[in-house]
């Protein structure tokens, strides 16, 4: 038995080994799990049997004509499971008139002239500018969030493991990896996204994925196409090469390869991802001129090997957001 | 602003998050449930099995979201809410026999040669006078130091102390004549 010292049991400070074994050996026994929001709506949703025979006795009145229904005053379609929203002032919820509330799955918000803030579960919030329309699509703790953008502009925050909080939109699916940033859309269907700390998953109806870090933006265009993420100083030339590209022209490729500086690996490394198979060889190229794949590989290698892609794509990716060394590597025979 | 607000609830001191959770706001619940919930969990954990004890925190904090109106003294909150904690373990355990130490050996997410070790630690803890129990899981389980412990549960540092003390001294005794401990020490 070791000599006990009370320090370290008191404010660990000091040295007692077994106290530290213990709680080495009990410590996975302590709690983890987020606040379960779906349940405290549960419990709140259950009102007492008083107030639910007053209000059966008043919706009974409105029936017969007696009083009349204060729009603004309930909400009642805006309670229950959902996410929990608050406004300066009134939105729209459902029709109903709110400055806080629940939408409900399915619900629809409306902010009008006001901002609003949704509360993604325990995992962040969504703040919704003025002239903003959303609907909750699907709310499930520790599984998945999802709400559709129609129109407007959303900053979302969220701190939770991958793809747990997605946004669908008339243009593209945005799968959230962790991180923070401003989606607008417009009345077409089509917006931008701009992040600001993490990645996104940009998912297009063609299932073609694109990954839009920190510091870069990308449009959403209609029928579904996410475009390249350009880096937030892309130059005039890359600018206008990826909207040849968006809007299909011929040799739009090539000139995206030539415009393409070092900082710009992250928008070829994209546009490895979306090319056919006959096109990739060329990007993979301009790729290993500015950022060779990991230990120098050639472009043969990465082309039949999906890993060694993978693994080069986040190599270019960890430069981007600066967790590698972004100096050259003189490999003994170009990729 | 209601980001600004959010964030500036973190740091307050807690009878203003509690006056906001009491006026409605979701993200002061949301920091109450930060702030407390390990504690609640040791404090239900001391009484019930692993496996049940994560669900009745829920319960806790949904029990308490409903009846914060009632709540006079914010500063009051900790003692409130283990109060609640500890009733709603008890009414969980109506009916059912006493956590046996083999019930929840495979439930218990530790490495399966740590398991039994870990039962019976536990096993031993809850043998301790109750207020010796909850100070030590909340130590050795949760993880909080004294001085947390004491803004956790509404105890004085002086009593959290004493119970640490005393608590851990029947522990050493308990481990040491079931074997548990040196056994494994080292």
């Amino acid at each position: 038995m070791t000599k006990p010292d009370d320090d370290y049991l008191w404010d660990k400070t000091g040295d007692d080994p077994e106290v530290a074994r213990l709680e080495a050996l009990l410590s996975p026994l302590a709690h983890q799990a987020p606040l379960d929001e779906l349940r405290l709506k549960r419990r709140r949703s259950k009102l007492p049997f008083v107030i639910a025979g007053a209000i059966a006795a008043a919706i009974a009145l409105v029936i017969m004509g007696k009083v009349v229904w204060p729009r603004d005053s309930v909400g009642t379609s805006c309670i229950g499971p959902g996410m929990v929203f608050s406004s300066a002032g009134a939105v729209s919820c459902n029709g109903d008139a709110l400055a806080t509330g629940v939408l409900p799955i399915h619900g629809k918000l409306e902010t009008g002239s006001r901002e609003a803030e949704l509360t993604i579960a325990d995992i962040g919030t969504a703040t919704l500018s003025a002239n903003t329309i959303v609907r909750l699509d699907q709310t499930q703790i520790g599984k998945r969030h999802q709400l559709y953008l129609q129109e407007g502009k959303m900053h979302a925050k969220v701190i939770a493991p991958p793809k747990i909080f997605a946004v669908a939109t008339p243009s593209a699916d945005v799968i959230d990896l962790g991180c923070e940033y401003t989606m607008e859309i417009d009345r077409s269907g089509a917006g931008t996204i701009s992040v600001q700390t993490g990645r996104v998953e940009l998912e297009t109806a063609n299932g073609a994925v694109v990954l839009a870090p920190a510091g870069t933006h990308a449009r959403l265009l209609p029928g579904r196409r996410a475009s390249l993420p350009l880096i937030d100083r892309a130059s005039p030339g890359i600018t206008a090469a990826v909207a040849e590209l968006e809007d299909g022209k011929p040799d739009a490729i090539g000139h995206v390869l030539a415009a393409a500086t070092k900082a710009d690996a992250i928008t070829i490394a994209n546009l490895a991802r979306i090319v056919t198979v006959a096109q990739r060889r060329t990007v993979l190229e301009t790729l290993g001129s500015l950022v060779p794949a990991p230990g120098c590989a050639s472009v043969s290698e990465a082309l039949a090997s999906p890993d060694l892609l993978e693994i080069w794509y986040d190599h270019v990716y960890l430069i981007h957001v600066g967790a590698f060394d972004a100096t050259p590597v003189n490999c003994a025979t170009p990729p | 602003m209601q980001l600004a607000y959010s964030r500036a609830v973190q740091g307050d001191a807690l009878p203003v998050v509690v006056l906001a959770a009491q006026r409605g706001d979701r993200r002061a619940f949301a920091e109450l449930y930060r702030r407390f919930s390990r504690a609640v969990h040791g404090v239900v954990l001391a009484k019930v099995r692993y496996a049940d004890a994560a669900d009745l925190v829920q319960d806790t904090f949904a029990l308490a979201l409903e009846r914060l109106g009632q709540l006079g003294e914010p500063a009051a909150f900790p003692g409130w809410l283990l109060s609640i904690a500890r009733h709603r373990a008890i009414d969980h355990l109506r009916g059912k026999r006493p956590v046996a130490m083999g019930d929840e050996l495979p439930e218990l997410p530790v490495a399966a040669s740590r398991a039994s070790e870990a039962a019976q630690v536990l096993t031993a803890l809850r043998t301790l006078p109750e207020a010796y129990q909850e100070t030590l899981i909340l130590r050795l389980v949760e993880g909080l130091s004294g001085p947390e412990i004491a803004e956790q549960t509404g105890l004085s540092p002086g009593s959290v102390r004493v119970n640490l003390h005393r608590g851990m001294k029947l522990l050493r005794e308990q481990l040491g004549e079931n074997g548990a401990s040196d056994d494994q020490a080292g």
